[in-house]
């Protein structure tokens, strides 16, 4: 005898209440049930069992409730930053730290790149699209490394204005960041003459996460004495030392107050491209090099036939790309079959159960 | 020329749109068979509204189940052109997002399945209920999850962090194992999708239907079928 029997062996009729809605009675088992819409209910009276059930169903009701509630007031919970305000900031953190990489562009162009001691010049640093909701930052450094001394003033340039026009800052916020916009620097170069770096890092909030990216370098020459004789090459991508896989872009700045007549890339003595205008970059297919140290050489040749070359080192490690696609390959593959192996496994416990309760009847 | 990220776009509303839809059918009905069970305790305009709706909700939920499906796999070949190789494949939280979209495709799969196997009929069989319920709630779960994956890849964020950051679940960290580990599960599984097989076998499960006249003698629910025509004096 199945536990189950002495609740379950009823079949069902009705009797009409007062408001025309039917209530169950029970009637000893048939061997089948009527084929009634609503004629279910196992017991007239309010039993211990359907008290239970209805304070189950209540407190289900109540949990989905506050899950449904939660996804929904979800957005709601976002943090919201206020920023820091327009003020001097090292490179660093800028205030706090912004960890996320932004998907906006920004890039960072200057009125000339060749300019006299303490001459006046003007940068500006275009940006736009990323995760910005309204409040957006940028600052002008010398270095994108972590450490002091990134302001402009640590090289010896002077900020005449920032993008308020009224003040000197090197970091500018704005609050109706909108997709796009512009902000220039009144600078006065350094009285030293030599070959400068200025960069542009735009830091943001999104979602409720922080956001920043960096511009890339922006060469500027002050003076002629000790001016590079040829066209100054600097390689952005890839950094020195810096490991890479699959295809990468190789990108390099090459200011020339001389147009440049053209630029080469080399991979470890071999010539792969010749390029005669900007913008300077090449894709190279890794899965072509062998794994370990490699060397990338950058020449550039000026109309006047001046030259000038960058070299770096990089590292070309594809088995670890290799080997992190075949797990996820491998992973995908075995949970999608773990999963039809469980549900398989869940319906068949849940038809031998309802076998054994019903005792092989159909 | 339409841009395919256009097409994938679309797809992938469709997609999610099918799957939301019938997950809250499926989730109606549930509740439609409770109150109607709960006959004596409920409002008898909601155990009216109940009977006269959870056929649509269950008919609903199938077919939304189909179009959903359907949709994933049209979402997922309009997203391999819509996107760049590297993109698809250097990025964690896009393989994340591509592996779960798979678990999901199967998940749902698995619900329509159980849903084609046994019919109607299977609302009638309370353990056969709770495994269609139950992978539903996860098939819609894992959904969510891979929608939240994308809200990151486009918008750097999404309205579900607050949950991801109270479970301590990363989006962003590679979620893939070993390919050794990875073997062994796969091999495991496939130990277990044979086992099922033969106790099935075994117990002549492949034959069995569930209907309203052998499972009420568990737990008397129904069929949750659509009703031309309420019967006289019910509600």
């Amino acid at each position: 005898m199945s536990p189950f029997d002495s609740l379950t062996s009823r079949t069902i009729s009705r009797r009409k209440l007062n408001g025309g809605l039917e209530e169950a009675t029970d009637k000893p088992f048939s061997g089948k049930s009527n084929n009634s819409v609503l004629g279910l209910t196992p017991s007239g009276g309010k039993s211990l069992g359907e008290s239970g059930n209805l304070r189950r169903t209540i407190s289900l009701l109540l949990l989905m409730s506050a899950l449904i509630a939660g996804v929904i007031a979800a957005p709601a919970m976002t943090a919201t930053r206020d920023g820091v305000g327009s003020s001097f900031l090292e490179y660093d953190c800028g205030g706090s730290c912004h960890e996320k990489v932004s998907t906006s562009v920004v890039t960072l162009i200057a009125s000339n790149t060749t300019v006299a001691p303490g001459a006046s010049l003007t940068v500006t640093a275009t940006v736009t699209g990323g995760q910005a909701e309204s409040i957006l930052g940028v600052m002008l450094v010398t270095t994108l490394s972590p450490v002091p001394e990134s302001l402009p003033s640590a090289k010896g340039w002077g900020i005449t204005s920032d993008p308020s026009g009224s003040s000197k800052y090197n970091y500018y916020e704005i609050t109706d960041y909108s997709g796009s916009r512009a902000f220039t620097w009144t600078l006065t170069a350094p009285q030293t003459e030599d070959a400068y770096l200025l960069f542009a890092r735009v830091m943001h909030g999104g979602g409720n996460q922080a956001f920043a990216i960096d511009s890339t370098e922006l060469s500027i020459i002050v003076g002629t004495t000790g001016t590079p004789t040829g066209p100054l090459v600097s390689i952005i991508s890839p950094s020195m030392g810096q490991t890479v896989d699959g295809t990468i872009t190789v990108a390099a700045s090459i200011p020339s107050s001389v147009p440049i007549a053209y630029a080469v890339l080399r991979v470890d003595g071999y010539e792969r491209e010749n390029k005669t205008e900007g913008p300077f970059s090449w894709t190279l297919n890794t899965q072509l090099l062998a794994d370990g140290e490699h060397v990338i050489n950058i020449t550039a040749v000026d109309t006047d036939g001046q030259v000038g070359y960058k070299q770096i080192a990089f590292t070309v490690d594809n088995a670890r790309a290799n080997t992190l696609i075949l797990n996820w390959v491998w992973t995908m593959a075995a949970g999608s079959i773990a999963i039809i192996a469980a549900v398989s496994l869940a319906m068949v416990v849940a038809l031998l159960i309802r076998r054994r309760v019903m005792g092989g009847a159909e | 020329m339409v841009d395919m990220s256009a097409y994938h776009a679309l797809t992938a509303e469709l997609h999610a749109g099918f799957l939301t839809l019938a997950f809250a059918c499926i989730m109606a009905v549930v509740v439609c068979q409770i109150t109607v069970r709960l006959q004596k305790r409920m409002p008898k305009i909601l155990v009216s509204w109940a009977i006269r709706t959870r056929g649509y909700f269950e008919a609903a939920g199938y077919v939304g189940a189909v179009l959903g499906i359907l949709g994933l796999l049209l979402s997922a070949w309009t997203g391999m052109y819509a996107w760049p190789y590297d993109v698809l494949i250097n990025e964690p939280i896009v393989r994340n997002k591509i592996m779960l979209t798979a678990f999901s495709t199967v998940m749902w799969t698995g619900v329509v399945f159980i849903r084609a196997r046994f019919g109607r009929g299977l609302w009638t069989c309370p353990t056969m209920t709770s495994v269609y319920v139950a992978l539903t709630f996860v098939s819609f779960g894992v959904l969510g999850t891979t929608g939240s994956m994308g809200a990151h890849i486009t918008k750097g964020g999404s309205a579900m962090d607050p949950i991801w950051s109270l479970v301590g679940f990363q989006v962003t960290s590679d979620l893939i194992l070993d390919s050794n580990v990875a073997a062994l599960v796969a091999l495991a599984s496939m130990g277990t999708i044979v086992l099922s097989l033969f106790i099935a076998k075994r117990y002549d499960l492949f034959q069995m239907k569930l209907g309203a006249e052998t499972c009420q003698k568990i737990f008397k629910w129904d069929e949750p079928r659509i009703e031309a025509e309420i019967p006289k004096g019910t509600a």
